[in-house]
């Protein structure tokens, strides 16, 4: 399972930036892919970027309400939410996959669940994705995309690509650059000790996920009767989380290590059962 | 949370969904999302 895993977000991260030789020349692709929004978290400012963020679509949109809400954003966020639940930062996502390989570094890891900090990225959602694009537009006429001016990680890498490549750009580099510089290298640091610290404690798209994972159709079932409360699950939880008691909880991210490692398979996706399920009520 | 609560919801977040995508691209949203990837945004990578 860990293997496919690794394999699909490898393939996702190179399907996401396949133009890979406009890292060196720093140019963006512009072609009509840029008009989809991926699932997972990718800036487009990336040169090789072939599709945009959602996340960045939907400040951009709050932050330019006089041309009204682009609906299609919203719709596909809510698409990607309903299928994939957190699914995607688990499988789709590439920033989830550099947390995950920089976490493999042998250092002594916090194996704590870090409860409270959970709630950040609520906070983050709400303060920086939602109200601080709406309230700049209504100041100013024109918001600006808060959380990706001021935290998002994965805007910085596409930014030192283009830093590197352009010499203008290089100039306007200035105090706020130096400062999403050390926040993407504080939360490389952490990725080595905890376990997909951006993914579990900052990032609004995972939260946004998160609150649909209770209805999302890819999620993961519990065979109660099968079930032997042996704990193999919990220790197995990268997440730390207990995949018996808190089944599809906003954290889970669907990695499928607790469905790998549960020694009588109580616990599997159900995603096949959904969508027949679907496909029932619909000839009804 | 019910089975039957959770298939109601899931269809009609999923039905929501392709109505919004349907009226955005009906509208011409995508162009403008397209509009806005293919352009640097300085704020993004932190220059703005």
């Amino acid at each position: 399972m860990d293997k496919r895993r690794k394999i699909t977000q490898i393939l996702i991260t190179l399907l996401y930036n396949p133009h890979l030789g406009n890292i060196l020349s720093g140019r963006l692709h512009t072609g009509k892919s840029k008009g989809v929004c991926v699932p997972g978290l990718n800036c487009y400012s990336c040169p090789a970027a072939a599709g945009s963020c959602p996340l960045g679509s939907l400040q951009q949109t709050l932050g330019n309400l006089k041309k009204g809400i682009n609906t299609y954003v919203i719709g596909t966020i809510l698409l990607f939410a309903a299928v994939f639940g957190r699914f995607v930062c688990g499988w789709l996502c590439p920033f989830g996959l550099i947390q995950e390989l920089i976490y493999k570094i042998p250092v002594p890891k916090c194996m704590k669940r870090l409860k409270v900090l959970g709630w950040l990225k609520y906070a983050v959602l709400v303060v920086l994705v939602i109200l601080l694009p709406v309230i700049t537009y209504i100041e100013k006429g024109m918001g600006y995309p808060a959380f990706c001016k001021f935290i998002c990680p994965q805007g910085t890498i596409g930014g030192l690509f283009l830093i590197r490549a352009s010499e203008t750009l290089r100039a306007q580099a200035g105090m706020m650059f130096t400062v999403k510089v050390i926040i993407l290298i504080g939360i490389v640091i952490c990725s080595a000790f905890v376990f997909r610290p951006f993914c579990r404690f900052i990032c609004p798209l995972g939260a946004i996920y998160g609150l649909f994972n209770r209805i999302a159709l890819v999620r993961i079932k519990v065979d109660k009767g099968a079930c032997t409360d042996c704990g193999t699950c919990k220790k197995a939880c990268p997440m730390r989380l207990d995949p018996v008691k808190e089944c599809n909880h906003a954290d889970c991210i669907r990695c499928g290590k607790c469905i790998a490692d549960c020694p009588v398979k109580a616990l599997s996706f159900s995603g096949k059962e959904g969508i027949e399920k679907i496909k029932k009520a619909a000839s009804k | 949370m019910k089975k039957k609560t959770v298939l109601i919801a899931r269809i009609a977040i999923l039905l929501l969904s392709v109505i919004l995508i349907s009226i955005g691209a009906y509208k011409g949203k995508t162009k403008d999302t397209q509009n806005k990837g293919s352009m640097i945004c300085l704020e993004c990578i932190g220059l703005g």
